[in-house]
C-alpha cells in the first residue's frame, strides 16, 4: 500500500557510475559508484565527511556533479530539477528531519503527498503512515517543531512515505537521537524491508545498517572503497576495524 | 471628532495594511524585501484611472484589470529581475529591488508627469451615520474589501494547494522540493498574489488620495514599518500594523499638524524598536 514497489530485472532502480563533485575547486567526490535494484535495502556507509551526504545531494541534483553518470530508471538524470526528481519517485528522509516546524503533524504528511498522490488516496495513506507510527497519530494536531527529535524523524519518513516512493531516501536518520529511538527507527526500517521498500540508506551507524542492508557500499574520502552483500561486510577485517569498533584481525 | 477622525484613519490603514500584507508575503516566500511594492500599487491606480476616467468603463469592468495587471506585472518580475537573484547576497537583492523601484517610478512620471490626479468615488452617496459618528460610504467599502480580502486570504493559504505550497515554501524551502514543490513557480505565483493584493490597495486608495507618479516610495514606507511594528513576518501583524499607521497619521494630522504625521509614524517605529523589538505579534520561522 505504501510503496511501489518496481523490479526492472537486469536495470537498476539507480546507477551512480563514477560520481564526481567540486566544491570550489576542492574534489569532494572522486569516484563514487552505487547501485540499488528494485527491492534492494541498500546502505552507503562512511565516515563523517567522507561524502555520503553530498553523493546524496548529486543524487538529487541539489550539486553539480564535475563528472559521472547518474541513471534513474535506467535514464541519466543530468539537468532534471529535484523537485521533478521526487515527482519520479524519489522520496527523501533529510539529514537534520527538516519538518514543517510552524505546522501540524497532518499538515507536513498532507505536504509529502500533495505533488505526488492524488487527493483520494491520500487518506488511506495516511492511515497506514498511522499504522506504522502511532505516536503521530496521537500528535496529529500538534505543530511539528513541538516534537520530539525522534519524533520528527518518524513524522519525516512518514511524510516521505505519503508520496509513494519508488525509491526511498534516508540521510542519517538516527543521528542526534537517544539510543532508545535509534533502536526504534531501525525497527522501523527493517519493517519497512519486509515490505520490499526500495531503499538507500545514509548511515554513520555502520554495524546497525549492516545488519538490516541486503547490500552496502562504504564510501572514503570521496570514493567507494567497498562495496558487497552487507552480511559479507559486516565480517570483512577492514570494515570492522574502520568503521565498528572492532580491532582489525 | 476623535472617532470621525479614527474611523477615516482606519479606512487608510486598511490600505497600509494590504500593501504590508503583500510586502510580508514576497518576504516569507522569497526572503526578498520588495522595495518596489509601493510601485504595484501605483500601477493599479494609474490603470484604474486611465480605464475609467480617461476611457470612460464601467467600474466593475475597471476594477479587475486595476487589479490584474499589477499582478501580472509582479509575476514578471520575479522571473526576470528577481529570480536571477535568488539567493544572492541581500544587499544585491535590496539593490535590485530598489532599483525596479526607480525605473516604475519614473516610467509611471514619464507617462503621467508628476502632477496629481483625482479618481472619482467607488460609491456613490451621502456619508452615513453610524452610532453617531459620520462615516463616508467609501470608508466602509475599503473597510469592508480588507475584512472580505483577509479572510479569502486565510481560506486560500488553509485549503488550497497552492496556499499550501506558499507556505511550505515560506517555512523552508530546500525541503520544499523535496516534496515536489516547483518552488520558482510557487516564488512567481507568491509574487503575482502579493503585487495583485497592493493592486486591491490602490484601488481602494485612489479616491482617498490624489493618485500621483510619486505616491510608490512614501506608501512602501508606511507599510514597512507597519511590517516592522506588527512583527516582521507576522500577516496578522503587518494587518494591525496598518491599521495603527493609517489612524495614527489621520489623528497626528488633524491634532498636531500634517507636516509632522511622517515624524510621529518614525517616532512610533523607534519606539517599538526600543520597547517591543521583535514587534507586536512576533514571528518565528
Amino acid at each position: 500500500m505504501l510503496l511501489e514497489s518496481t523490479n526492472i530485472s537486469g536495470t537498476p532502480l539507480l546507477d551512480v557510475h563514477d560520481l564526481a563533485v567540486n566544491f570550489g575547486g576542492i574534489r569532494a567526490l572522486k569516484n563514487v559508484h552505487l547501485e540499488v535494484k528494485g527491492g534492494e535495502f541498500v546502505a552507503l556507509i562512511g565516515a563523517n565527511g567522507a561524502g555520503k551526504t553530498t553523493t546524496l545531494k548529486a543524487i538529487l541534483n541539489a550539486v553539480t556533479k564535475a563528472s559521472g553518470e547518474i541513471r534513474y530508471r535506467g535514464q541519466p538524470t543530468t539537468g532534471i530539477p529535484t523537485h521533478h526528481l521526487v515527482r519520479m519517485g524519489i522520496g527523501v528522509v533529510p539529514e537534520g528531519r527538516r519538518v514543517f516546524a510552524a505546522s501540524s503533524v497532518v499538515e507536513n504528511l498532507e505536504l509529502g503527498a500533495l505533488e505526488r498522490t492524488p487527493k483520494g488516496e491520500a487518506s488511506a495513506i495516511m492511515a497506514s503512515v498511522f499504522d506504522l507510527f502511532p505516536v503521530l497519530k496521537e500528535r496529529r494536531g500538534q505543530m511539528a517543531g513541538s516534537l520530539s527529535g525522534g519524533e520528527q524523524q518518524m513524522l519525516a519518513m512518514g511524510r516521505a512515505l505519503m508520496g509513494r516512493p519508488e525509491l526511498l531516501l534516508l540521510d542519517e536518520p538516527s543521528m542526534g537521537l537517544a539510543p532508545k529511538f535509534v533502536d526504534r527507527i531501525f525497527e522501523i526500517l527493517s519493517d519497512l524491508r519486509k515490505t520490499k521498500t526500495t531503499i538507500l540508506l545514509i548511515e554513520q551507524n555502520a554495524l546497525m545498517s549492516l545488519e538490516i542492508a541486503d547490500k552496502a557500499f562504504v564510501i572514503e574520502q570521496g570514493r567507494t572503497v567497498l562495496s558487497g552483500r552487507a552480511s559479507d561486510l559486516i565480517d570483512d577485517p577492514k570494515v570492522a576495524g574502520a568503521y565498528l569498533g572492532r580491532p582489525e584481525e | 471628532m476623535f472617532f470621525q477622525l479614527a474611523t477615516s484613519g482606519i479606512a487608510t490603514g486598511c490600505a497600509y495594511a494590504l500593501i504590508a500584507l503583500g510586502f510580508v508575503m514576497i518576504w516569507n516566500t522569497a526572503s526578498v524585501v520588495n522595495f518596489a511594492q509601493g510601485e504595484f500599487v501605483v500601477i493599479a491606480m494609474f490603470v484604474a484611472l486611465t480605464c475609467h476616467v480617461t476611457l470612460g468603463w464601467p467600474l466593475w469592468l475597471v476594477l479587475p484589470i486595476a487589479v490584474l495587471i499589477p499582478a501580472l506585472v509582479g509575476y514578471a518580475t520575479e522571473r526576470v529581475v528577481i529570480r536571477p537573484v535568488i539567493g544572492a547576497a541581500e544587499m544585491t537583492v535590496v539593490t535590485v529591488t530598489i532599483g525596479l523601484q526607480i525605473v516604475l517610478s519614473d516610467a509611471a512620471k514619464i507617462i503621467y508627469g508628476g502632477q496629481p490626479y483625482s479618481f472619482p468615488p467607488l460609491i456613490e452617496g451621502r456619508p452615513l451615520s453610524i452610532l453617531g459618528i459620520v462615516v463616508p460610504r467609501q470608508s466602509l467599502v475599503v473597510i469592508a474589501s480588507m475584512v472580505v480580502l483577509a479572510v479569502g486570504l486565510h481560506f486560500l493559504s488553509q485549503k488550497t494547494s497552492f496556499g499550501k505550497r506558499l507556505r511550505a515554501v515560506s517555512q523552508d524551502r530546500e525541503t520544499a522540493k523535496l516534496m515536489g514543490i516547483d518552488v520558482n513557480r510557487t516564488i512567481a505565483e507568491g509574487f503575482a498574489l502579493s503585487a495583485g493584493i497592493a493592486g486591491v490597495a490602490g484601488v481602494l486608495l485612489a479616491p482617498i488620495i490624489y493618485v500621483s507618479a510619486g505616491l510608490g516610495l512614501p506608501l512602501l514606507i508606511k507599510s514597512f514599518i507597519a511590517a516592522i511594528i506588527g512583527g516582521f513576518g507576522s500577516y496578522i501583524g503587518a494587518l494591525i500594523g496598518g491599521l495603527l499607521i493609517g489612524v495614527l497619521d489621520n489623528l497626528v494630522g488633524f491634532y498636531i499638524s500634517s507636516h509632522y504625521r511622517e515624524v510621529f509614524t518614525f517616532l512610533v517605529l523607534i519606539l517599538v524598536l526600543l520597547v517591543r523589538p521583535q514587534g507586536l505579534f512576533p514571528h518565528h520561522r
